[in-house]
């Protein structure tokens, strides 16, 4: 028995879309504290953490947005590459061999840095170009031998977090801390982001990213390379016939979110840890994968998911401690928050009416 | 099994006020009655676009219509998925065979049914079962094969045994033969009278006159999404058909001046293209095309003009031979390389080929120069820049008034056009810059009449222009009525090139079916 249809809408409007799911993100975070309260706990000292974890404070806010900032960068190259149909899983590999550039170049200049105004843009760089690198690889592999890029991007990443772990307990290592601690000598105080928040560790990376989203959105729907990208994603066959190449538009697509992907490593590891951990593969590249999508693959809605996302994580830490809950109950709440929005964002393309 | 009691005095089909509409407002099916007598061959006639598929496919559920009802052997019924057609006695052979390639026919047959031992698969009484239907009905077939091993004719008739293994009462055929040689056409039309005998109902789709003059017994038209007659075969002939069919007689093109022969735009030479499973589809062809001729390419679809046309525009490489155009060698050349020399394409399928359906028309029209000026600004006249939105307005405000294409506006997505819309935005972008050779695919295929003869104008206007045409078509008609000269395609080879003088339906039937071979032939 269907007791009800669910049909496609003939016409979508972009407000609708807008309305729908700002409302998908301010409601869906009750739906966490009906949780809590299932679970035996007072939901209105959860709504009190939360609010306190995110927008109620200074600190709180500030760790939200830092904790988005390298999220917006990985998701923004993925909302790209997404939209050609290049399904770059990799983003954690990226993002992971992004910072080890970085540190390699660092620890170069360890004794002696240059002045901030030249470590900072070069180790930028550094991760940028390592992240490219790297997706370069599946990006050949997808466009040269035809293999596919889910595969290939994810195999990379064990490749990256292997060779991270390898690093900070070799080549990389901090061998004047007693003991022996995985990780790297504490980075040159002339690499860490300049801060831009008094008291708090929010750095210009939130500036950049919020600046790549918008450049991102200018090249997606402003330039021929944002259009052939499109061109790809929606139709391949058509983009063909009428000249585009799809093998470099692949690769472009794929090379281009590994830089971004990069870049957000090195944002993370010059902005928060100025050290190379093995925290440094802490999943951020698949969470990514979920923000791009919560942000509807567009590089201004990745603004919005991302910063969601951070103050997701920051409140819902906020309310870990407040309440004493277990983490997995917390990631249990965050899952179901994102698997709501994602139900609503496809929901407002269909209609449904009683049978 | 809601067939065990069927009453047999009620038809094994009636459809009425059978009516659907898809989105951008075409109607496929206006309030049609049809019903299917028990044990019948019934035949569906109609051109392309008529509505006969989209009418079936309500029938075997894989539309939901907006109006009517149907009713199986006298009860109602409402189908909202294939799943429930079956279960009624209803079998569809589609004209894109749904066949799983690296499983048997047996495997392919059971396909989705449940095992009697549970999750395990149970092949041998399958395999029996197929075997003594295949005899029955004299649908030859080996179970253990694999499909990928079977010719097109034995894997319609897997998809005929598929069907009659879920106890189908009632058989819609589409298109069947289309696929089919001329040989194995008469074959077939044989073990469909088998099947009746057996009492079976038969709904044959086709667009093919003398089919249904041939097997049918009663004949159904539709034209344009409605219900022309239902008559019974001996009391109509083809004449009469064609008229119930067509009714406004082709309009007559204008302006077609004769022109002088005039200096060649492209030269195939000796041409061999592999198709997609590395059989040579084209077999040494050579021709040429000048400047201010239309040169048509008859044939029955599947001997070689895919491969010949995707070869012109740069999309499949030749094994041997060469093209050239104006003077210049594109052999083996990328798309890109081809449309540079000026050579525009308006492919067969515009939806897969030729158009982006989640763009709108604005985006379509640039998909060929968005990367060059005016469309893309550029720096130090190298590196380009930015999209130039005011030009791409502009282009697209003046393509759909020059070209009459009925939008919501100009970023109106291209998915949301009318057949005849979309082919008007495909030629408004591919008739830019007067290109000097225009390759072209059943332009009017799936088209109403006004769009058809829209169409036809326009090319025949390009060739006054000068353009050169090659025009590839499977409507005969079409074809006498726009070429100066018909080449006729037969298993990949040129068997004829007729000059207007030469132009007959029966003459050119004859090449393309292989019955007769002009020596003088390149």
């Amino acid at each position: 028995m269907v007791w009800f249809k669910v049909t496609p809408r003939l016409e979508v409007s972009r407000r609708s879309i807008l309305i729908i799911t700002v409302l998908a993100y301010i409601v869906s975070p009750f739906v966490v504290l009906a949780v809590l309260a299932a679970a035996g706990r007072n939901p209105l000292v959860a709504l009190d953490a939360l609010y306190r974890g995110t927008i109620g404070t200074t600190a709180g806010f500030a760790e939200s947005i830092v904790q988005g900032t390298p999220l917006m960068l990985l998701a923004l190259g993925l909302a790209i590459a997404y939209r050609g149909k290049v399904w770059n899983i990799g983003a954690e590999g990226q993002q992971v061999f992004g910072a080890i550039m970085v540190t390699w170049f660092v620890l170069l200049f360890l004794k002696d840095p240059l002045p901030a105004y030249v470590m900072i843009p070069v180790a930028l760089l550094f991760s940028l170009l390592g992240g490219a690198l790297f997706a370069a690889i599946p990006a050949l592999m997808k466009s040269r031998l035809g293999i596919n890029e889910v595969i290939t991007t994810i195999m990379m990443t064990y490749v990256a977090v292997q060779a991270l772990n390898w690093l900070v307990r070799g080549p990389f290592q901090d061998k004047t801390i007693p003991g022996s601690y995985p990780q790297s000598p504490v980075f040159p105080p002339q690499t860490a982001l300049p801060i831009i928040v008094p008291n708090s560790s929010v750095t210009i990376g939130i500036i950049i990213s919020v600046v790549l989203c918008f450049i991102g959105y200018y090249i997606l729907f402003k330039t021929p390379l944002g259009y052939s990208i499109r061109a790809v994603g929606f139709n391949p066959s058509a983009a063909k016939t009428s000249g585009i190449s799809v093998v470099r538009v692949v690769n472009s697509a794929m090379i281009l979110s590994g830089a971004l992907a990069g870049l957000g490593g090195g944002v993370y590891i010059l902005g928060v840890t100025h050290s190379l951990l093995p925290e440094q593969a802490s999943g951020i590249g698949y969470t990514a994968v979920v923000v791009s999508l919560l942000g509807n693959l567009h590089p201004l809605g990745v603004i919005f998911s991302s910063l969601f996302f951070g103050g997701l994580m920051s409140g819902m830490s906020s309310v870990e401690r407040a309440l004493q809950i277990p983490r997995t109950l917390s990631l249990l709440s965050q899952g179901i928050i994102i698997v709501l929005i994602l139900i609503i964002q496809v929901l407002v393309r269909y209609e449904i009416k009683r049978a | 099994m809601s067939t065990d009691m069927p009453n047999r005095d009620a038809p094994a089909i009636a459809m009425q006020g059978i009516t659907k509409k898809f989105p951008g407002g075409v109607t496929a099916n206006d309030k049609v009655d049809f019903e299917l007598r028990t044990g019948e061959i019934h035949g569906l006639l109609g051109e392309n676009g008529a509505g006969k598929t989209t009418l079936m496919n309500i029938l075997y559920g894989l539309y939901q219509p907006d109006g009517g009802t149907i009713h199986v052997f006298g009860q109602p019924a409402t189908f909202r998925s294939p799943a429930d057609a079956i279960k009624m006695g209803i079998g569809m052979v589609h004209q894109h065979f749904k066949l799983v390639s690296d499983m048997t026919v047996t495997e392919n047959v059971i396909l989705g049914l449940k095992s009697q031992k549970g999750i395990l698969t149970d092949l041998a009484p399958a395999e029996a079962r197929i075997s003594t239907l295949a005899e029955q009905h004299g649908l030859q077939v080996d179970p253990r094969s694999q499909v990928w091993q079977l010719a097109v004719g034995q894997r319609q008739r897997v998809e005929i045994l598929k069907a009659l293994y879920r106890d189908a009462k009632i058989l819609i055929l589409d298109e069947p033969t289309s696929v089919l040689a001329p040989s194995e056409v008469k074959d077939f039309f044989n073990s469909l009278r088998g099947l009746r005998e057996s009492g079976i109902s038969i709904v044959l789709i086709t667009h093919k006159l003398d089919e249904v003059m041939d097997v049918t017994d009663r004949v159904t038209v539709l034209r344009k999404g409605r219900k022309v007659a239902t008559q019974p075969t001996s009391s109509v002939d083809q004449e009469k058909l064609a008229h119930m069919m067509i009714d406004e007689a082709i309009p007559p093109v204008t302006d077609k001046a004769k022109t002088a022969p005039q200096e060649v735009i492209l030269q195939v030479t000796k041409l061999r293209v592999f198709d997609d499973r590395g059989i040579d589809a084209l077999r040494g062809a050579s021709f040429e095309v000048r400047k201010g001729e239309i040169l048509g390419i008859a044939g029955v679809s599947g001997n070689g003009q895919r491969e010949l046309v995707e070869a012109l525009v740069g999309l499949r490489k030749p094994s041997s031979g060469s093209i050239a155009v104006v003077n210049t060698d594109i052999t083996g050349k990328t798309p890109r390389n081809v449309i540079d020399l000026g050579v525009a394409y308006v492919p067969e399928n515009r939806t897969e080929d030729a158009s982006i359906a989640d763009f709108g028309l604005d985006e379509n029209l640039i998909l060929k120069d968005f990367d060059r000026p005016p469309i893309c600004g550029m720096l130090a006249s190298r590196v380009p820049t930015f999209l130039n939105s005011k030009e791409i307005t502009g282009r697209a405000e003046r393509a759909i008034s020059q070209f009459g294409i009925m939008a919501t506006g100009v970023s109106a997505k291209a998915g949301s056009l009318s057949g005849g819309n979309l082919q008007r935005l495909v030629l408004a972008r591919e008739l830019s810059g007067s290109p000097k050779l225009i390759v072209v695919s059943q332009p009017t295929r799936g088209l109403d009449v006004a769009a058809t003869e829209y169409v036809r104008n326009l090319l025949i206007q390009q060739r006054n222009r000068g353009a050169a045409i090659l025009l590839v078509d499977e409507d005969l008609g079409e074809l006498i009525t726009l070429s100066d000269r018909i080449a006729v395609m037969y298993k990949g080879e040129i068997v004829g090139l007729l000059q207007p003088l030469q132009f007959s339906s029966e003459e050119i039937g004859l090449l393309m079916t292989g019955a007769r071979r002009l020596t003088s032939a390149a």
